[in-house]
């Protein structure tokens, strides 16, 4: 689908959203820029959607074997067909006040990344008629929105969002334990959060997740002077999250915070493959559509790759 | 020994620049300071680098200030010119009791030499003020000067260390040498005299700061120094600071003088010079400068080897009479005193000579060979008078006295020749047939302190001719007739002449005959020359026998006669010149200003400063001592006249070698004798230091990079 809107990834890169009022204009600039027939859904079944042919093998349900072909080739083929499938998909969304930051040449702040991001699959979920929940957190869980595939229901998704004011600390541990509780159809949990928190704890209730077979995907959202420490200067940090104020000379720390940032990374990474689950870097430097588009053929091909 | 580094500090009004080390720990402490704010949300991360890494970066951030302000101080420290100088003296703790030092300073004019851009005196001083300086309140000091005379500048023990280390910033350095054992002597006294009153000074020292020349220092070898100093170790522990180099080069000129005779107007003389290289190396083209009266009027060059003397000459003509002031200067070296040397040359418009003739006719002939033509306008003026007229003529007022064949001398003619040849003056006494021995010898030979007459006057012999032998012309007054062999010197038959017994060890053979007899005897009495011919000067002095009457001698008839009876009269008359120059330390006189008024005179040393002379009267004035080489000028304003006075060093203290040190070790034995180097050479540390500098200031920029780039990364 093609729209007469300018969707070049220079249009949709965090300076040019960040000059778009409202959460709505901004996930469908993106949304808009990000469809043009590319998007299909992850799962196939039994449908009347043909999807691709594949060489009979003993055992295959010959319901499905495509006797047009076998009359032409002689050859065994059966058909495949794209699944319907009853989609939910849990958007958690972190609002802690970590998430508010936003970095020297930064145009939009983690928290305001995050909210483009979670409106855009939102909406792209809700166009494929699929079922769409939504979870706020910081140290507890915050507002939560029950899982809907009703068009109407975005708006009361991107309220809720938008309204999202970052404050407290992170704990992530905790919140994804709680929401594991309440989150009881299996479905696909996409997290997108800093997950500013001790790497055990977040492990741990990301395991809970998995544990409820769930889907997880995270996406672990930074800002760029995060990972580089770009200070030149001698710094006072004031710490967010109720953290203690912190005077150091970036010069001299730098290679240290980047080992401890890395090796923080590292560990969310390992950590997540291990318990199979979907984990993606981003930071809020990336154009947000490529940045979804990276995300999503990942997921596509992943979850080819799982059947 | 414990070797124990002195800094000193050519320039020490730089070292405040050490202030400037606050420059760095400012901005260190400032940059601290100067924070941006900003809103932070990974403090996790912060925390645990900050834990890990802090330090790392504090030892970072304090080796870079650290290198940051030793590059300020060394920058300081070289600027201040800083100086390796040796080793302290004299150092003490709190807890010892008091001590009492004797500094003994060389002044020899040897400590002069410069070394790395300051003298070895100024090295000398700076260690004694240093080591005054360390001592602790209560050490006292006593100060000596190793000189001649010595000289004691402080001789109570004085604790009070500014008035010490003033009185050595006085000192200066003498014109002359140094005479160990009066030195010796006084620090004994010192020492005695402390141990006897004062007994609160158990520890007792001397320090004798010196170059250890061996012109002075030899004398320590000696049976009765080696006593001086054993005695002074019994006092006090001994320490000997060596304060000069082992490799030392010094040219000095040593002789200034004219060729033997007073210098007449109008007639052409030679200058000699002697260049003597001290050093144990050749001196190839070395300049030397011959000067009179300030204007320059010759330049030759001289190759001098090494521990060798070389001598150049040089011709002079100078018309108009008066005192003439001659320098002969080397190219400088590092000792210059002894690259100058002076000589005052009275050019006479005339040579006076007073012929005293004892028997009739006895001084004719010399009379004749100095003046043939008995004109007054000629170089030499003679006057004939009796020996009677001896006591009335005022002998002053002649250059030379020629005593013809006179019989007797009495007490009073005796003193008056005396004081005449004492001021320079020049007498020959030409003997003869009427010549009474005893008298000669009880009045002229016999003197209580010193005859006037080198020798003893013991018989006349005669018989066979003898004749002269020169002994290759190496005598001055015969030195002319080398290569005129046909005037006949050493062909005159001489049948009678005076035997002479007892001759004294200065007493000098000019001419002897062919039985190693001498024929003509010079020696010096006072400022004076007197000459002793043991024949006759005269026809008229004759043997008689039964054969009939001979003749002394054939001499007067001789074509040698003239220039011998010449030579003698130049050879005599350089007293008078003598007389004008003279060696630092020694004293001045002249009765060339006698009657004036006493407030016109005025008496100037070499570097321009008036003196009273000790002793002006009536019959003259004198200085006792001269301490400054160069020329003293006696004037006279009312009259306007002047005379000029060449004082000039003994450069026997231009060897600039230090003793074998092992010499003074020898007695050495224990351990409260301490021979050290001061260090030979006083090492700048200037480049050194500003390398070190470049070094931290290359380590720091490596160091900030490798930093930088550490944690850039």
């Amino acid at each position: 689908m093609k729209t007469g809107v300018d969707n070049s990834p220079k249009s949709l890169d965090p300076q040019t959203l960040a000059k778009l009022k409202g959460l709505q204009l901004r996930a469908r600039r993106i949304v808009e820029g990000f469809i043009s027939g590319a998007h299909r859904s992850p799962y196939r079944g039994f449908s009347v959607e043909f999807s691709e042919h594949r060489e009979y093998a003993p055992g295959d349900d010959l319901r499905y074997l495509d006797w047009k072909v076998f009359g032409r080739t002689d050859k065994y083929y059966l058909k495949q067909y794209e699944d319907e499938t009853n989609l939910i998909c849990y958007l958690l969304l972190d609002v802690s006040e970590s998430m508010s930051y936003r970095g020297p040449n930064s145009a939009m702040s983690k928290l305001e990344y995050a909210q483009c991001i979670a409106a855009s699959l939102a909406w792209l979920v809700l166009q494929r008629q699929d079922a769409v929940g939504l979870a706020t957190f910081h140290w507890e869980v915050r507002d939560t929105v029950s899982p809907s595939s009703n068009a109407s229901h975005l708006a009361s998704l991107l309220s809720v969002m938008e309204n999202a004011s970052p404050r407290d600390k992170t704990s992530v541990g905790n919140v994804f334990r709680e929401l594991s509780q309440k989150m009881t159809k299996r479905g696909i949990v996409l997290i997108i959060s800093d997950l500013f928190d001790e790497p055990g704890s977040v492990l741990s209730g990301l395991r809970h997740l998995r544990h409820r077979q769930h889907d997880v995907a995270v996406l672990q959202l930074l800002d760029p002077a995060e990972l580089q420490l770009p200070f030149d200067v001698p710094t006072r940090f004031r710490g967010m999250e109720g953290a203690a104020d912190i005077a150091a000379d970036p010069h001299s720390i730098r290679s240290g915070y980047r080992a401890e940032v890395d090796r923080f990374l590292a560990q969310i990474k390992r950590g997540c493959l291990d318990n199979e689950i979907d984990y993606r870097l981003l930071t809020t430097e990336q154009p947000l559509d490529v940045a979804l588009a990276a995300f999503l053929t990942s997921r596509t091909s992943m979850t080819r790759q799982s059947r | 020994m414990i070797l124990l580094a002195v800094w000193s500090f050519a320039s020490p009004w730089m070292l405040p620049w050490l202030a400037a080390v606050a420059i760095p720990v400012a901005i260190h402490l400032w940059s601290r300071r100067r924070y941006q704010d900003e809103a932070w949300a990974a403090t996790q991360f912060l925390l645990a680098a900050i834990r890990k890494h802090q330090r790392r970066l504090t030892v970072e951030q304090m080796l870079l200030l650290a290198i940051r302000v030793l590059v300020l101080v060394l920058l300081a420290i070289a600027l201040a010119e800083p100086m390796l100088s040796g080793w302290p003296i004299g150092t003490t703790t709190t807890d010892e009791p008091p001590r009492f030092t004797v500094l003994v300073i060389d002044t020899s004019y040897s400590m002069g030499f410069q070394e790395k851009g300051r003298s070895r005196f100024e090295h000398a001083t700076q260690l004694a003020t240093d080591s005054v300086r360390r001592a602790k309140p209560g050490d006292a000091f006593a100060l000596v000067t190793l000189s001649e005379p010595p000289s004691v500048v402080v001789a109570q023990p004085s604790a009070n260390h500014a008035a010490i280390v003033d009185e050595i910033d006085k000192l200066e350095l003498s014109h002359a040498g140094a005479d160990l054992s009066p030195t010796l002597h006084e620090v004994a006294n010192l020492l005695n005299a402390v141990a006897e009153s004062q007994s609160r000074f158990l520890d007792r020292r001397v320090e004798f700061l010196t170059d250890l020349g061996r012109t002075t220092w030899q004398a320590a070898t000696t049976p009765e120094c080696r006593q001086q100093l054993n005695d002074l170790n019994n006092l006090a522990t001994l320490e000997f600071l060596h304060t000069g180099s082992v490799k030392a080069n010094n040219l000095a000129v040593t002789r200034i003088e004219t060729d033997g005779r007073a210098v007449v107007g109008g007639e052409a003389f030679a200058i000699h010079v002697e260049i003597e290289n001290a050093g144990a190396a050749n001196e190839n083209q070395k300049r030397i400068e011959l000067f009179v009266d300030e204007r320059k009027v010759g330049e030759k060059h001289v190759n001098v080897a090494a521990s060798a003397r070389a001598g150049v000459s040089f011709n002079q003509q100078i018309d108009v009479p008066g005192d003439r002031e001659m320098v002969a200067r080397l190219s400088s070296d590092g000792l210059s005193v002894d690259d100058s040397r002076w000589l005052i040359v009275p050019v006479r418009e005339t040579i006076r000579v007073l012929c005293i003739e004892g028997k009739l006719n006895a001084a004719a002939y010399v009379a004749l060979a100095l003046n043939p033509s008995d004109e007054t306008a000629m170089p030499r003026q003679v006057q004939v008078v009796s020996e009677y007229a001896l006591l009335e003529k005022d002998l002053h007022a002649y250059d030379c006295v020629f005593m013809c064949n006179v019989a007797r001398l009495g007490p009073t003619e005796a003193t008056v020749l005396r004081d005449y040849v004492a001021s320079g003056g020049g007498l020959v006494v030409a003997l003869g047939d009427i010549v009474n021995a005893n008298s000669y010898n009880d009045q002229l030979s016999a003197a209580d302190d010193r005859p006037l007459l080198p020798l003893m006057l013991k018989s006349v012999t005669t018989g066979e001719p003898r004749y002269f032998v020169a002994d290759g012309y190496e005598h001055p007054l015969v030195k002319p007739f080398r290569g005129h062999q046909r005037a006949g010197l050493l062909t005159v038959p001489v049948w009678s002449y005076w035997q002479f017994d007892k001759l004294a060890e200065e007493a000098e053979v000019a001419l002897r005959f062919g039985n190693n007899e001498p024929a003509i005897v010079a020696s010096t009495f006072g400022r004076g020359r007197v000459v002793v011919v043991s024949t006759a000067l005269s026809p008229e002095s004759v043997n008689t026998s039964d054969e009939g009457t001979t003749p002394w001698n054939a001499l007067p008839a001789w074509p040698s006669f003239p220039p011998l009876v010449h030579e003698l009269v130049h050879f005599a008359t350089k007293g008078m010149q003598d007389r004008r120059n003279i060696i630092v330390g020694e004293g001045l006189a002249s009765r060339f200003l006698a009657d004036e008024a006493e407030d016109d005179f005025s008496l100037q040393c070499p570097d321009g400063i008036e003196i009273r002379p000790d002793e002006i009267n009536q019959t003259g004035w004198s200085l006792a001592e001269t301490t400054q080489s160069g020329v003293y000028r006696a004037a006279q304003a009312t009259t306007n006249r002047s005379e000029r006075f060449a004082a000039n060093l003994d450069t026997k203290e231009s060897d600039l070698v230090a003793i074998d040190r092992e010499l003074l070790a020898e007695f050495a034995s224990d351990e409260s004798v301490v021979v050290r180097e001061a260090s030979e050479n006083p090492v700048s540390l200037f480049r050194s230091m500003l390398t070190c500098m470049i070094v931290l200031l290359v380590i720091e920029t490596v160091l900030a990079w490798s930093f930088g780039r550490a944690k850039a990364m």
